[in-house]
């Protein structure tokens, strides 16, 4: 009988013992695994959600009615903004309204029915003979009312909002397209035009280059130039809003907070991921609570190897003394003991594993519902500091519900590799369970079993 | 031949250090059935562990075969007990969850031989101390206190060892089977031509060796030499 198979037979020589054993290590090893499961399925789902979240900042100075205008941002304020920590890009954009000339008939009816061309917040103001794609009678406005068409100056094709323009046909602004634009595929449509038309604009003759796709309503519905264009034309000078992309959404936080603190108080800084980066803060806890449980599971179970074994080792010392006096060396009888706390581990893993499949569903429910805050409702801004807004969306755009909306289902399942894991914690739990017994085998001095005599 | 040269072996003792064996020497001569007689407490148990290396003595020397046991490293006494030695105990010490053959066959593994091999040398050993058939596969707690003894002497026997060290062989057992395990002793050292060291109370026994050791207070009073 080699040394494995006499540890396996010993395992349970007391089988009372050894059945009350497995099956409190069977608990333990299972919720053990349990925490391990529903860990890491909280972590992937953390990292899913911030990889869906948008790490884009925008800044733009604050519109108050009546309040005093605080002008356009500088050049160097977006300096600035690409020389904070963790902000990959920055780019700046210059937005305007272009508006039809006044025929004849509205000259002398007093201007006629028209939106009022504010110059969109200290932006640039032209002329156009492009058509609005926004349909007035649709959103209630009088017949015959014309609306403007929105010019966005940009030096990474951005559009208003500072999303990457879709360009579906065509090409995207390049350096050197002083006259050239992309427009948005309503305005285009409307205006019938298509790539290599023109059209004019700040009475100036324009190419349009590409057509992108329209995603909002209102801020898509417009051209896209290159900002020194827009910049000279509509003899403006500086950006009406600042984009910077964060390099990870976990310093969104941080890089608004400089952006604010940068601006000050007139200025509003946006990140669009603040409320769903606050829903997996709770996330992120829930992650740390799995993981401490699973550490004080993993050591609970060490410590009942330990006592288990200890006490075995106690009760067999004269046996380990006669082992050693008939020529066993330490080592094996070291090896021995050992390959009874694997077995007793092995088997009340596999009993474990019943339970982790269990519990790990529920465990993971539990902690990410308790731990999940309550989010603002759909649509609602959230003010930070130095009145910056905070707009709340989900991690896919959509508009939110709660933060569970937010995070979405948690769902801890025990694939081949959480298997492996548990076999190795179990086997790290037989090792770390019986290093103070083998230090006892190692002390049993075979003397001691004559005077035991 | 077991050489004893000025062994002392102190232990201390509620603060107090005493000797257990207290500068004994002796001589044993290959093949030879010994005894070592004494009152409880006269340190003839120590002595045993000591020859063994079992433990080691606070002074002195102990050869066997010429090599002093004393000397060897930890390791090396391992390699000792389990070539050299053979231990009978008063308990027998069998490991209880392993039948009878599986026990004798423990130091043959302990000593690296195959499967197949140490199961043919057990089954030899145990026909030699007079056990077969459905006993081998018993637990010793199935067995009777003569028949757990002489398994134990088989295990002692397993390597071959030129020394068997008996502590109180026959302390368990009654007279009839005391004997039998006594006979099966001395049987080795003419067999065998082993040395057989016996610790006893028991007066009968002590008769039968070759050569008996009388201690007292760690200290050998009396040899009386029966014709060695």
């Amino acid at each position: 009988m080699s040394v494995a198979a006499r540890g396996i037979k010993n395992t349970f020589r007391n089988k009372v013992r050894g059945s009350a054993v497995v099956l409190v290590l069977a608990v333990v090893v299972g919720l053990t695994l349990s925490m391990l499961v529903a860990n890491e399925a909280v972590a992937a789902r953390l990292a899913s959600v911030h990889e869906q979240l948008d790490t884009t900042i925008t800044a733009a100075p604050a519109f108050e009615p009546g309040a005093e205008d605080v002008g356009l941002l500088t050049a160097d304020q977006l300096a600035q903004v690409k020389g904070l920590d963790h902000v990959a890009t920055a780019s700046g954009t210059i937005g305007g309204m272009l508006e039809q000339p006044k025929t004849e008939e509205e000259e002398q009816a007093g201007g006629g029915p028209k939106i009022a061309l504010g110059g969109a917040m200290g932006g640039a103001k032209g002329t156009t003979d492009l058509e609005s794609a926004i349909d007035g009678v649709k959103m209630g406005a009088p017949e015959g009312m014309k609306f403007p068409v929105q010019v966005n100056g940009t030096d990474d094709n951005l559009n208003g909002r500072g999303e990457p323009l879709d360009v579906t046909d065509g090409r995207a602004l390049e350096a050197g397209d002083d006259r050239g634009a992309v427009l948005s595929d309503k305005l285009a449509e409307k205006n019938g035009l298509a790539v290599g038309d023109t059209f004019m604009a700040f009475d100036e003759t324009f190419t349009v280059v590409g057509i992108a796709a329209t995603t909002e309503e209102f801020d898509s519905v417009g051209v896209a130039m290159l900002a020194p264009t827009v910049m000279e034309l509509g003899d403006v000078e500086g950006y009406n809003s600042i984009v910077a992309q964060v390099d990870d959404v976990d310093n969104l936080a941080s890089v608004s907070d400089a952006m604010g603190a940068l601006f000050g108080g007139a200025v509003e800084v946006r990140t669009e991921s603040a409320s769903a980066l606050e829903a997996t803060t709770g996330l992120a806890t829930v992650d740390r609570i799995t993981w401490m449980g699973f550490l004080i599971c993993l050591l609970c179970a060490a410590v009942i190897v330990f006592f288990t074994l200890a006490l075995t080792v106690r009760e067999r010392r004269k046996e380990v003394g006669v082992l050693k006096a008939i020529g066993g060396t330490t080592r094996g009888v070291i090896a021995q003991f050992g390959i009874e706390a694997v077995t007793l581990v092995l088997v009340a893993t596999v009993l474990g594993l019943g339970v982790t499949l269990m519990t790990s569903n529920m465990i993971a429910d539990v902690l990410v519902t308790t731990n999940t805050p309550a989010a603002a409702a759909a649509g609602q801004d959230m003010v930070g500091g130095g009145g910056r807004v905070m707009k709340t969306v989900g991690p896919d755009g959509e508009e939110p519900k709660t933060a569970s909306d937010l995070i979405g289902e948690v769902t801890a399942g025990l694939g081949g590799e959480n298997l492996a894991l548990g076999v190795l914690c179990a086997l790290g739990i037989a090792l770390l369970g019986s290093v103070v017994p083998a230090w006892l085998i190692a002390r049993v001095r075979p003397a001691e079993v004559l005077r035991g005599e | 031949m077991l050489q004893v040269k000025d062994v002392v072996k102190r232990f201390k003792s509620g603060g107090e250090e005493i000797a257990a064996v207290d500068g004994v020497s002796l001589e044993i001569p290959d093949a030879t059935f010994a005894s070592i007689v004494g009152s409880s407490g006269s340190g003839k148990s120590t002595l045993l562990a000591l020859m063994g290396a079992l433990d080691a003595p606070t002074s002195g020397t102990i050869q066997v075969g010429g090599v002093d046991v004393t000397a060897l490293s930890p390791s090396k006494q391992v390699a000792y007990r389990r070539s050299r030695i053979g231990f009978v105990f008063q308990q027998y010490n069998l490991v209880p969850n392993l039948t009878a053959l599986e026990n004798v066959m423990l130091p043959l593994e302990f000593a690296g031989m195959k499967a197949g091999e140490r199961k043919a040398r057990a089954l030899d050993l145990l026909r030699q101390v007079s056990l077969s058939g459905a006993k081998l596969g018993r637990l010793p707690g199935k067995l009777s206190g003569g028949e757990q003894q002489r398994v134990s002497i088989a295990r002692a026997l397993a390597n071959g060892p030129e020394v068997i060290l008996a502590d109180e062989p026959t302390g368990n057992l009654d007279s009839r089977n005391g004997k039998r395990i006594v006979t099966l002793l001395r049987d080795l050292v003419v067999a065998k031509k082993t040395t057989v060291v016996v610790v006893t109370h028991d007066r009968s026994v002590a008769n039968r060796a070759d050569i008996t050791f009388s201690m007292r207070d760690g200290k050998i009073v009396h040899t009386k030499n029966r014709g060695v």
